[in-house]
C-alpha cells in the first residue's frame, strides 16, 4: 500500500462484543498451486467436469499427483448435495474425505481457511480446495433472506447493495462517475484475463458505463458482476510438502480469517464492523498492517464492494474509496492495484469458485506470472484476497512471497 | 370450500408482520426487556445482550427513509407479478429499527418517484396478491407523510 494508509477504522459500536481471536496457524502453510476453469456459460459441462478441469490445472501447477491428495474441500452455493464427490468421481475416486462447504461468495476462501487450519495444526500435509458453479442467469437466489423479503421484491443483492451505495453517496458525496471508473478499470483488466467471463467484451469508457442499461439506481448493467459458471482450485500444503514436491514459487498463507455477521441495528448488507473486525484479525494473524499490502482482490460485485472494502480494510480514509479508481491508484499501473483480473465485475462471480479465483490472481501477481496484467508500478511481496457474501459472511486471506 | 381471507404477509415462522385486519395497522416487532433493543420482525433472543427476554411490541407507523433505490429488473424468485420499475427502501423508525419495505408515492397509480434519504414517511398497507390458497395477502409499504392543508 502507498505511504499514508490510514489503517482500519475504529470499531466503536461493538467494543463489548468483539468475537474470539482469529485461529492460530502453529506451522506455516503455503499455496502450492492454483488452477482455474474459464468463467462464463458452459451448457456442455456439469459441476463435476468444471471442478475436475480446475483441480487438474491446480495439481499440475503444484506438481502434485491427484492420488497423493489426502483430503478435498469442495465448495458451491447452488448444487444441492454431495457436489464434492462428483468432482472426485470425475477425477477417479480415491476414497479420500470430501468436505462439502458452502459460504456463498466466500465459499472457496472459507474452504481454504479450513484447509489451512487443518494443515497448520498438523493433521494433514496437503489439501485440495475446489469450487465450481452451475447457475441460472439473472439474480442470484437470495436464500438467506426470509420469503416475505423475496416475495416483496426486497431480497435482491443488487437492490440491497444499491441502498448501501445510496447511503455512501449521501454521507460522503461519492459520485456515479467514480463508480463508472471502477467499471472501466475492471473491463480493461478483464479484457486481459483469458479466463474472465467478459474476456471478449473489450474496454469501455465512463460514458459507455453510464449509458448502459439501468438495473437498480445507481448501478447500470456494466457495474454489476455477471453470474458465471466455471471452476477454481487451490492446492495448499505444509513446508514439508513444498520441499517434497519441489514447488518453484511457494506463496505463504500468512493469514486467513472467515467471519460471519455481527448484529448492528442499521445493518443492510455490508455491515462495516464485520469487515473492520475481520481485517484487524487477519492483519494481526499475519503480523502486518494495511500499509504493508502491495496488491488486493476486493469483492466488487457492485462498485460499493470495492469502495467500502478499500475504506474498511484501512487502505484509504472513510469516504475516499470512490476516488481510488478515478485517480488511477487502483489500476494495474497504479500504486495500489486492486482487482487486476477484472474482479467479480468482469472476471465474473462464479459463486462457489470466486474465492479460488481471487486467491489465484494474487498468487499469479506475487509470482510475477500475471502476463499482460502484471502490475508495473509495484514489486508485490504481500497480497490480500477478500470476499464478501450472503449470510452475511466475509473472508480475508493475506499471501506473502 | 374453505373461506378465502385477507391476511397479512407472514415471516418464515408463520407470524404476521403487522396487525391485520386493523383500522390502524402496526408492524409487529420485539423489544428486549433487559437492554431495550428493538428488532423487526420479532425474534426470541436479543441480538445485543443475547438474553431471551424479548417481548412483542407494536412499532411506530411514521419514520424516515434511511436509504432507497429504484429497481428496473424484476426478480425471478417468488416475486409477485409486480410492475417494474419499483422502489425498495429501508425506513428508520423512532425506535431505532430499520424496516425493509416497498415505497409507493402514489398508491392508486403505482407511479414511482425517488424518495430521497430523509423523506418523512408513514406506513400504508396495500394488497400484494394471492397466496396458493387464494387468500388475499397484504403487505406493508411506506409513503410520504401527508402534509397538513
Amino acid at each position: 500500500m502507498p505511504k499514508g494508509a490510514p489503517g482500519v477504522p475504529a470499531v466503536t459500536k461493538l467494543d463489548l462484543r468483539i468475537p474470539p481471536p482469529a485461529p492460530k496457524l502453529p506451522r506455516k502453510v503455503y499455496v502450492m498451486g492454483v488452477g482455474l476453469h474459464e468463467f462464463g456459460r458452459f451448457a456442455d459441462k456439469d459441476y463435476g467436469e468444471l471442478g475436475r478441469v480446475a483441480s487438474n490445472r491446480a495439481l499440475e501447477d503444484a506438481g502434485v499427483p491427484w492420488t497423493d491428495i489426502p483430503i478435498m474441500y469442495a465448495t458451491s452455493m447452488q448444487q444441492g448435495a454431495c457436489w464434492g464427490t462428483k468432482v472426485a468421481i470425475s477425477m477417479g475416486a480415491t476414497g479420500i474425505p470430501v468436505v462439502n462447504m458452502e459460504a456463498a461468495c466466500c465459499s472457496t476462501s472459507a474452504a481454504i481457511a479450513q484447509a489451512a487450519y487443518a494443515i497448520g495444526s498438523g493433521a494433514f500435509d496437503l489439501a485440495l480446495c475446489v469450487g465450481a458453479e452451475k447457475q441460472p442467469r439473472g439474480y442470484i437466489p437470495t436464500l438467506d433472506m426470509p420469503a416475505w423479503m423475496r416475495s416483496m421484491g426486497l431480497g435482491t443483492y443488487p437492490g440491497l447493495y444499491a441502498q448501501m451505495m445510496q447511503r455512501h453517496m449521501h454521507e460522503y458525496g461519492t459520485t456515479i462517475e467514480q463508480m463508472a471508473w471502477i467499471s472501466v478499470k475492471s473491463h480493461k483488466n478483464g479484457a486481459m484475463n483469458p479466463i474472465a467471463h467478459y474476456r471478449n467484451m473489450g474496454e469501455v469508457t465512463v460514458q459507455d458505463v453510464l449509458n448502459s442499461r439501468m438495473v437498480v439506481t445507481p448501478f447500470t448493467i456494466y457495474m454489476i458482476a455477471p453470474t458465471s459458471e466455471g471452476g477454481g482450485a487451490v492446492v495448499i500444503g505444509s513446508e514439508e510438502a513444498v520441499k517434497k514436491y519441489g514447488v518453484r514459487k511457494p506463496i505463504e498463507i500468512a493469514g486467513c480469517v472467515q467471519s460471519s455477521m455481527i448484529y448492528e441495528w442499521d445493518e443492510l448488507l455490508y455491515p462495516p464492523s464485520l469487515l473492520r473486525i475481520t481485517a484487524k484479525q487477519v492483519y494481526e494473524q499475519a503480523g502486518i498492517g494495511p500499509e504493508d499490502v502491495d496488491i488486493a482482490q476486493i469483492q466488487d460485485g457492485m462498485p460499493v464492494g470495492e469502495i467500502e472494502g478499500l475504506e474498511e480494510m484501512g487502505f484509504c480514509e472513510m469516504g475516499d474509496g470512490g476516488k481510488m479508481a478515478e485517480k488511477g491508484i487502483t489500476w494495474i499501473d497504479g500504486s495500489f492495484p486492486v482487482n487486476t483480473d477484472g474482479g467479480y465485475m468482469t472476471r465474473g462471480n462464479c459463486i462457489g469458485a470466486t474465492g479460488a479465483a481471487a486467491m489465484a490472481e494474487v498468487v499469479y501477481q506475487l509470482r510475477g506470472e500475471a502476463g499482460p496484467r502484471q502490475v508495473t508500478n509495484v514489486d508485490p511481496k504481500v497480497g490480500l484476497a477478500h470476499n464478501m457474501g450472503a449470510g452475511i459472511q466475509t473472508s480475508i486471506a493475506i499471501l506473502k512471497k | 370450500m374453505t373461506e378465502k381471507k385477507t391476511i397479512a404477509m407472514t415471516n418464515d415462522d408463520g407470524a404476521p408482520l403487522f396487525t391485520w385486519p386493523s383500522e390502524n395497522p402496526q408492524l409487529i416487532g420485539a423489544k428486549c426487556k433487559t437492554c431495550g433493543e428493538v428488532v423487526f420482525p420479532k425474534r426470541n433472543q436479543c441480538p445485543i445482550c443475547y438474553t431471551e427476554t424479548m417481548e412483542e411490541v407494536l412499532l411506530s407507523t411514521k419514520g424516515k427513509v434511511y436509504s432507497s433505490a429504484v429497481t428496473f429488473l424484476a426478480p425471478w424468485s417468488g416475486f409477485n407479478k409486480g410492475k417494474v420499475p419499483y422502489e425498495v427502501a429501508h425506513v428508520e423508525l423512532p425506535e431505532k429499527v430499520l424496516i425493509a419495505t416497498r415505497t409507493f408515492p402514489d398508491l392508486k397509480t403505482g407511479d414511482i418517484a425517488p424518495l430521497p434519504i430523509g423523506t418523512e414517511v408513514e406506513m400504508a398497507i396495500v394488497e400484494w396478491g394471492e397466496d396458493e390458497k387464494g387468500n388475499t395477502v397484504m403487505m406493508h409499504t411506506f409513503r410520504p407523510q401527508k402534509t397538513r392543508a
